[in-house]
């Protein structure tokens, strides 16, 4: 398994062409505010980032938020890490 | 008047020497020759043959083309290519340049200290 | 001994992200098979003729004209990306080979660990 993470809006330009199914994509920091726009992918975004920015609730259902300790097991299970920044 | 032709040579022997930082490095590769190659060979203790010329003027070539201190393998290679196999051996720059060569050979040819010196 | 992709994204001079990128590709060749990939404004460090002696900074461009002398395996680029830039592999320090979309994935799937600066 392949793991994204993206960290802002704008590397989303960066790697919506090297996400391949089967790929997770993980918003973190200001990469959570992706979670509220339509994308080609689904992703899951760290709940804290989320909530500090007044964005639950608000996010497509295509975003699915997860704690910390999800985000490290999803770390520790991947082939590879790319990140995105 | 001319009482004959006088001349008058002025031999200047300049010895400065560029400024280095506190581990002999030049700070401007611009600022080295061969002279003061000698010098700061000198300091090191080594006496520069036609053999430690070859590899100086190798680096500095490389160093002008790629801004990088050729990495040891890369260098190996590159003397082979240019100078046969006997010179292009980690054991010959050993013994051209002593226990450390990367460093000493950059110190000679006025180049920066390489990456993954101490 | 696993293969290592570097992927360079950022631009040249903004930050220092650049040239650690290319000084930790050189140093990772040493060990193992390593390619790199130029996205984004990554594309901008290939870019010929950069002069920056009066910035007081490396022109570490210069540095890519040794990868193959390093080994590095493949040099490749976003083609989506070096098209949307306006520029054309003409205009490059180095020849990189353009990919496309399925050609970036399969890069990546290809190597055993990503890198990215």
């Amino acid at each position: 398994m392949i793991l994204h993470t993206i960290n802002k809006l704008s590397a989303l330009a960066l790697c919506r062409d090297l996400i391949s199914e089967g790929d997770k994509v993980v918003l973190l920091e200001d990469g959570v505010y992706l979670g509220l726009q339509p994308l080609p992918f689904a992703t899951l975004a760290i709940r804290v980032d989320v909530e500090a920015r007044g964005l639950s609730g608000r996010l497509t259902k295509q975003t699915e938020s997860i704690e910390y300790s999800e985000f490290v097991d999803l770390c520790t299970r991947a082939d590879k890490v790319c990140s995105w920044f | 008047m001319h009482k004959g032709r006088q001349s008058l040579f002025v031999v200047l022997v300049v010895t400065s020497i560029p400024e280095t930082d506190k581990e002999g490095f030049l700070r401007n590769t611009a600022d080295w020759d061969t002279a003061i190659a000698e010098h700061l060979a000198d300091l090191e203790g080594i006496v520069l043959t036609e053999d430690h010329w070859e590899v100086i003027h190798l680096v500095r070539d490389y160093y002008q083309h790629y801004r990088l201190f050729p990495a040891n393998r890369v260098l190996v290679t590159k003397l082979r290519e240019a100078f046969g196999e006997t010179k292009g051996s980690s054991i010959h720059l050993m013994k051209l340049f002593t226990g450390k060569p990367a460093k000493h050979i950059a110190r000679i040819a006025g180049l920066p200290k390489p990456p993954n010196c101490d | 001994m696993s293969s290592i992709l570097y992927v360079f994204s950022q631009p040249p001079h903004g930050s220092i992200n650049a040239q650690e990128g290319l000084d930790a590709l050189l140093m990772g060749s040493a060990f193992t098979t390593c390619s790199v990939l130029f996205v984004g404004q990554g594309l901008m460090q290939l870019i010929e003729g950069q002069s920056t002696d009066e910035l007081g900074t490396k022109n570490f461009s210069l540095g890519f004209g040794a990868l193959k002398d390093y080994g590095v395996n493949r040099i490749a680029c976003s083609k989506p990306d070096l098209v949307a830039s306006g520029l054309n592999s003409d205009d490059f320090v180095i020849d990189v080979e353009p990919l496309d979309a399925a050609g970036m994935q399969l890069l990546i799937r290809d190597h055993d660990k990503v890198l990215n600066f």
